[in-house]
């Protein structure tokens, strides 16, 4: 067992905070504050080549491990940009990874050198829809084949950085569900080209309160026509592509909430030191230190997690307990250490100008997305600890 | 300048990061490293981007070396990762302890193998800050040198031209014929991040060892045995404490300036 990172993976930490840190407190509240994507930021992270740290060198990246991204997007993060930074384009990490898996190598070729360079923006996930919510084997969204190419009609929901992306992974109902031999078959996944999409896609901006500076959207899709070169691995097996993604996406989640819990505490205990109230540093107060050191202890606990999880992934072992519980607890410690943040900076901890009430906004998300605290322990105890389905 | 190509060594030295603050050991002659973080020095990584903004331009080699023990394999490594093309990494538990006067010897010792036409280091180091050791290898290998260097063109494959800071605030314009010595000061040119790229093709480039037995010195000449300087003691200045003034701002301007006058006297 080692718990040091590698000479590599300590460079990456430092280079990629080194190009978020010229990004400074101000950019990030005009950002969030604006509803404004933060494009300068993430043109700087593909020019410098961070977008193809995970794409297979064949394919023009870096070929590094879930480990490296991991460890990308948690810099990113506790840089200050929070998930208004990272989030702005980690799905480029998850989402192409089906595509890495299961794309011919036609597609392989023609997209993922471009995604790498972050000349082609492949960051739209479509899966969720209003009525089936987590339940994924109930989407409404068909693709119907005709002739060379499907034509799919259908809504999604909480869709994010589609304004952003040129291409979209949208999940469809290839055979109806009451045909399909199991609910879990029958899905297909899609490569949709969004610049060519015109008014088949309709989208319309969600406001949420959180994670301002990207666009999360409900998206109307009318006879949208792809080519039939675009579905991505077998027809109907769409699910089971998805979810050799989910243990990565866990994985690169918990590292952004344990870069969220960082900064926040990284702002609650500097504010702590230095606010007198009482002739003393709130930080003397234990009402004030010990939900503090709690929150550190989660934070560390959780990335202890996220390693273990990653270490394992990296080296083809099964790890979705550990993905599943590294996402639990660090979204956990997240929420625990930005609400501490906010509390520890009494009033000003709800003033935009002090930055936590943002990192509290997201960590609130992280809660729900991109999978509830209640369908991970769903996972625990049904696959881990054997017990009765409980959903 | 067509067919220029320039060779260039930057010395680095790896210093402990005590922007989180820093304790000395009981014994008071060292700072205790056990909890503390190790960067590259400021002005170092202001030479090395300088260096390698000159192979940008002319093209031609970085080497870079450094004289430590194993932890300060990092700084070589970061330095490949901007683009240095190789490192030499002296490490050997008999240089432990050796003064600046040592650490000069030995990067004279080793630069003589190579082939260069310019050398540059940090004009000082951030922990100890005595600015000797680059005057100190130049003086060893009998070249020319100029110090507090602030900007640096090449003029042709026999001299570059420099600007250096004066006391006062003033600059010197100055010419060095090549091969020289050049001590660097922070601020030179803007610190670039690098690419994921370039840390990838680092993974290949060589790290080369260098011990004791490697080096044309005698043991006597290394370490504490071979060092002028001894540490005696290390310490923190006695700090004095800011006072705030309170009362309304006109009470508190005019308690101020009765004390500037009867206390600081400055006024």
């Amino acid at each position: 067992m080692d718990f040091e990172l590698s000479e590599q993976q300590n460079l990456i930490r430092k280079e990629v905070r080194k190009l978020a840190d010229a990004y400074g407190p101000e950019y990030w509240r005009e950002k969030d504050k604006k509803r404004e994507y933060p494009k300068e930021f993430v043109e700087e992270l593909a020019k410098a080549g961070w977008f193809g740290a995970v794409i297979p060198e064949e394919y023009g990246g870096a070929g590094l491990g879930v480990t490296e991204g991991s460890i990308v997007l948690e810099e990113l993060t506790v840089s200050g940009a929070g998930l208004d930074g990272s989030n702005a384009c980690h799905a480029v990490y998850f989402v192409s990874h089906p595509l890495v898996k299961h794309g011919t190598e036609d597609q392989k070729k023609t997209y993922l050198p471009k995604i790498a360079t972050g000349e082609l923006r492949f960051q739209a996930l479509a899966i969720t829809e209003q009525e089936s919510g987590f339940d994924t084997t109930k989407i409404r969204t068909v693709a119907e084949k005709k002739g060379n190419h499907y034509v799919i009609n259908g809504k999604k929901v909480f869709i994010s950085r589609v304004a952003q992306s040129d291409l979209m992974l949208l999940v469809a109902r290839t055979t109806p569900l009451e045909k399909a031999p199991k609910k879990t078959k029958g899905l297909s996944l899609f490569i949709v080209d969004l610049r060519d999409a015109g008014s088949s896609i309709k989208r319309r901006r969600i406001d949420m309160i959180t994670r301002h500076a990207v666009d999360t959207n409900e998206l109307f899709i009318t006879d949208l026509e792809v080519p039939a070169e675009n579905l991505l691995g077998q027809e109907g097996e769409g699910l089971y592509h998805l979810m050799d993604g989910l243990n990565p996406e866990r994985i690169y989640i918990a590292s952004e909430c344990i870069g969220l819990g960082r900064l926040a505490l990284e702002r609650a205990v500097k504010y702590a030191k230095e606010r007198i109230v009482f002739d003393r540093p709130i930080g003397q107060n234990q009402g004030i230190q010990f939900p503090l050191a709690e929150a550190y202890a989660d934070i560390e606990l959780a990335d202890l997690m996220r390693y273990k999880a990653a270490t394992l992934y990296d080296r083809g072992l099964p790890c979705a307990a550990e993905a599943n519980i590294a996402k639990l607890s660090a979204s956990l410690a997240a929420f625990k250490a930005t609400n501490q943040a906010v509390q520890t900076f009494g009033g000003y901890g709800l003033a935009e100008d002090y930055d936590v009430e943002r990192f509290f906004r997201d960590a609130r998300l992280m809660l729900i997305a991109p999978i509830s605290t209640e369908m991970i322990l769903n996972y625990i105890g049904e696959h881990v600890l054997g017990l009765p389905r409980s959903y | 300048m067509k067919g220029l190509t320039l060779n260039i060594i930057v010395c680095l030295k790896q210093v402990p990061d005590i922007r989180n603050g820093l304790q000395i050991e009981e014994s008071k002659d060292h700072i205790r490293e056990a909890g503390l973080n190790f960067k590259i020095n400021e002005a170092d990584d202001y030479a090395l981007q300088e260096a390698l903004l000159i192979k940008e331009k002319f093209g031609g080699e970085v080497i870079v070396i450094s004289v430590g023990s194993d932890r300060a394999r990092e700084v070589l490594v970061y330095a490949l990762a901007k683009g240095a093309d190789r490192a030499v990494h002296v490490r050997d538990e008999a240089i432990a302890g050796s003064d600046g006067f040592v650490v000069a010897k030995v990067l004279a010792d080793v630069i003589r193998r190579l082939s260069y036409d310019l050398i540059l280091t940090g004009v000082q180091s951030e922990d100890e800050a005595q600015s000797y050791v680059g005057v100190a290898v130049s003086t060893r290998l009998a070249l020319p040198h100029a110090s507090s260097v602030t900007k640096v063109e090449v003029v042709n494959a026999k001299k570059i031209g420099v600007e250096r800071e004066m006391g006062g605030g003033q600059l010197e314009v100055m010419e060095i014929p090549l091969p020289a010595l050049l001590t660097i000061q922070s601020g030179i040119c803007e610190l670039r991040y690098t690419t994921l790229l370039k840390i990838m093709q680092a993974r290949k480039k060589e790290v080369k060892i260098l011990r004791a037995q490697d080096l044309t010195l005698d043991r006597t000449e290394l370490g504490n045995d071979g060092s002028r300087l001894k540490i005696v003691e290390i310490g923190f200045p006695e700090s004095k404490r800011g006072e705030i003034i309170a009362g309304e701002p006109r009470e508190a301007v005019i308690k101020l300036i009765q004390r500037l006058q009867t206390e600081a006297k400055v006024l």
